[in-house]
C-alpha cells in the first residue's frame, strides 16, 4: 500500500516536473494544438466527400448520428494518437537523451525510477486528454447530428470510451520502448512509424503465409489498433471471413483483454531496459 | 567524510575505464582529478554521480545520510551544460529546484553571482557556450549544497570565459564548500585545488594535497650575454645538475638550500653577468608529465 501511496506521489511530482519542462516546447504545443482541431472537426469534412460515397458504404447519418458516431470518431482518433502522440513520445524522451536532460536530473537528484514514473504520468495524462477531446468532439457533434437522443443512446458504447483510453495508452508505451531501445530521435521514429504502419503487419502476414490461424491477430501494434478498430473493415470482414476462415478483427473482448495483457507488459520491458543501461 | 570510494571499476568492452580506484574526499576539500584525455575522469564523475553504472566496487556520499537521495545535496555538472535549449534560465533553474526539492522565490542570487541576471530571460538556446557554463555553475548552486562537483568546467572557453569560470570557482572554493573538479588543465588546478588525484587509463597513480604531490625539487632559470661560458660555469658547480637549454636560458635543478642572492654572487664572484635569473619550485605541470611519463 505504501509502495502504491510512494507512486502516486512520485507521479503527481513527475506531471508538474513534465509541465515545467514542456509547456512552452514549440513542437509540443504545435502537435497538441493540430491533435486537439484536427481530432475534434476532421470528422465534419467527411460531410464533403460521403454523399459522393456509394453503397455498400453507409450513409452520411451513420457517422454522425448516436451510436455510430463512437466507432468513426474512435477511428479518427485511432489515426492521430498513433502518429501525432506517438511521434510526440518519441520525441519526449529522445530530446532528454540528445539535450542530456535526462542525464542531468539524474545528476540533479532525480532517481531513475522518478524520472521513469514522471514519463508514464505523462502517457497516462496525455492519454486522459486525448480521451477528453474524444468524448467531448463526438458528444457535441452527436448530439448536433442525432434527432432522437436519450441517456442509453447517447452512452451505448460497448465501453469504447475506456479501450479509446486504453488504445492511447498502449500506443504511446510502444512509442516510449521504442524510444528506450534506440534513444535517437531519428531513428526511434522511423522504427515506431515503421513497426507500426509495415513491420508488424508483415511479420502477421509472414505468420498467416505458414500457419493460417487466428493467432496471427493477437500481435501488441494489432491489439492496440482493435482495441477501437476501424468501422470500415466491418463489411469486407464478411467476405474475408469467408476466404480466411475467421474475422481479421479481434472481438473488443479479446482486444480489451490482450491491450490489458501488452502494455504493462511493453511498459515492464522499458523500464529493465531503462534501469540497466547507463545514462 | 564526504566521499569514499572503494575499489571502483568500469569497463567498456575490453578497455579498462577506471580500475579499482579507491580515493577519500574529506569536508571543505578542493580535489582537482586530474588525467590526460580518456583517462577516466568523466567515468569516474559519472560513476558517482548516478548516471554511469560501475562494473564493481561501491562509493558512499556523505557516510551514506541521505540514503538513495544524496545527489540533491550535490550541485554537479558532466561534460557539457545540459538544459532545455528552448526555456531561459530562470524557467531552467526551477526545473533543478524542483528536482532537488528546494523552494524558491527568486534565482537573483545565484543569476548575479555568475553575472546572468541581465539575460535571465533569454532562451538558453541563444547563451554563448562561456553563459551556458555560468548557467551550469549557477544551477549547481540552487539549495546551496555542500558539495560541487565539476568536470572539466573551462572545456572549449575563450581565455576571457575561462578567466571569468575560474574566478567564479576559485571563490567557491574559498568558501568552505568541497569541491570536486576534473580538469587537464594542470595550471587550473594548481590554482584552485587544495588536492589532486591523478588518473591515467583509469588508475590512481598519485593523490594527496597538492604540496604533498609537488617534491621539494628547485629549480634555476638563468641567462648571460655569454651562454658557453655559462654553461660551463653551471657545469662545474656540485649543486647544479639536470641543465636543459631552453629558449633564451639555461633550466636546471639546483640544491634546495641555494637562494637566488647566493646564485647571483656566485656567478659575478666567477665573472659572470647574469642578464635573467629566476628560482621556482616544481609546477604541477612537470609533476604530472614525470608521473604519467613513470607509469
Amino acid at each position: 500500500m505504501q509502495e502504491i501511496k510512494n507512486i502516486w506521489t512520485a507521479g503527481l511530482e513527475g506531471i508538474r516536473l513534465e509541465w515545467l519542462k514542456y509547456h512552452k516546447n514549440n513542437l509540443a504545443r504545435i502537435v497538441f494544438g493540430v491533435f486537439t482541431v484536427g481530432f475534434s472537426f476532421l470528422i465534419l469534412y467527411g460531410k464533403k466527400i460521403i454523399p459522393q460515397a456509394s453503397p455498400p458504404l453507409p450513409g452520411l447519418d451513420t457517422y454522425y448520428t448516436f451510436p455510430t458516431i463512437w466507432d468513426y470518431q474512435g477511428h479518427i482518433g485511432n489515426w492521430m494518437v498513433c502518429v501525432l502522440l506517438g511521434f510526440v513520445m518519441v520525441h519526449f524522451f529522445t530530446g532528454e537523451v540528445s539535450a542530456k536532460t535526462l542525464r542531468q536530473g539524474i545528476i540533479n537528484g532525480q532517481t531513475r525510477k522518478d524520472f521513469f514514473i514522471a514519463k508514464l504520468a505523462v502517457i497516462i495524462a496525455i492519454a486522459s486528454f486525448a480521451t477528453l477531446i474524444y468524448v467531448l468532439s463526438t458528444l457535441i457533434i452527436g448530439i448536433i447530428h442525432t434527432s432522437d437522443i436519450y441517456p442509453e443512446l447517447l452512452f451505448d458504447t460497448n465501453g469504447i470510451i475506456f479501450r479509446f483510453w486504453l488504445m492511447c495508452v498502449g500506443y504511446l508505451s510502444l512509442a516510449f520502448l521504442i524510444s528506450n531501445i534506440f534513444r535517437s530521435s531519428g531513428i526511434a521514429i522511423i522504427f515506431y512509424f515503421g513497426y507500426v504502419f509495415v513491420l508488424e503487419f508483415v511479420l502477421r502476414m509472414t505468420q498467416y503465409y505458414f500457419f493460417r490461424s487466428r493467432s496471427m491477430l493477437f500481435w501488441p501494434e494489432n491489439v492496440i489498433e482493435d482495441l477501437v478498430p476501424n468501422p470500415f473493415f466491418k463489411l469486407p470482414s464478411f467476405w474475408m471471413e469467408k476466404e480466411w476462415g475467421f474475422s481479421p478483427l479481434l472481438t473488443s473482448g479479446e482486444s480489451l483483454l490482450f491491450g490489458l495483457i501488452y502494455t504493462p507488459a511493453i511498459i515492464y520491458l522499458a523500464w529493465v531496459i531503462f534501469k540497466k543501461r547507463d545514462i | 567524510m564526504i566521499l569514499s570510494i572503494n575499489e571502483l571499476s568500469k569497463s567498456y568492452g575490453q578497455l579498462k575505464a577506471v580500475d579499482r580506484l579507491t580515493l577519500e574526499v574529506e569536508k571543505g576539500t578542493v580535489l582537482g582529478i586530474l588525467g590526460p584525455n580518456g583517462s577516466g575522469k568523466t567515468t569516474t564523475l559519472g560513476m558517482l554521480l548516478g548516471v554511469i553504472k560501475p562494473l564493481s566496487g561501491s562509493f558512499t556520499w556523505f557516510e551514506g545520510q541521505y540514503g538513495t537521495a544524496h545527489r540533491k545535496y550535490i550541485g554537479a555538472t558532466l561534460e557539457t551544460p545540459n538544459f532545455y535549449s528552448y526555456l531561459d534560465a530562470d524557467d531552467n533553474l526551477a526545473i533543478v529546484s524542483r528536482i532537488k526539492g528546494v523552494s524558491h522565490e527568486s534565482f537573483d542570487a545565484i543569476l548575479d553571482q555568475v553575472g546572468l541576471l541581465s539575460r535571465r530571460k533569454s532562451p538558453f538556446k541563444t547563451y554563448s557556450l562561456g553563459m551556458k557554463q555560468r548557467l551550469a555553475i549557477a544551477a549547481t548552486l540552487i539549495g546551496n549544497p555542500e558539495v560541487l562537483v565539476y568536470d572539466e568546467p573551462t572545456n572549449g572557453l575563450d581565455p576571457q570565459g575561462i578567466a571569468e569560470i575560474r574566478t567564479i570557482l576559485k571563490s567557491l572554493a574559498d568558501s568552505g564548500k568541497t569541491v570536486i573538479m576534473a580538469s587537464h588543465i594542470l595550471d587550473e588546478v594548481e590554482k584552485i585545488c587544495s588536492h589532486v588525484a591523478i588518473l591515467k587509463r583509469g588508475k590512481l597513480l598519485a593523490s594527496g594535497p597538492v604540496g604533498f604531490i609537488l617534491n621539494n625539487d628547485q629549480f634555476a632559470e638563468v641567462a648571460a650575454p655569454d651562454m658557453e661560458k655559462l654553461y660551463q660555469w653551471l657545469s662545474g658547480k656540485s649543486y647544479v645538475s639536470d641543465i636543459k637549454s631552453q629558449n633564451g636560458f639555461f633550466e636546471s635543478k639546483v640544491a634546495p638550500e641555494i637562494t637566488a642572492v647566493d646564485i647571483n654572487k656566485m656567478a659575478f664572484e666567477d665573472g659572470i653577468i647574469l642578464s635573467y635569473l629566476k628560482l621556482r619550485t616544481r609546477k604541477l605541470e612537470e609533476e604530472f608529465i614525470e608521473l604519467t611519463k613513470e607509469s
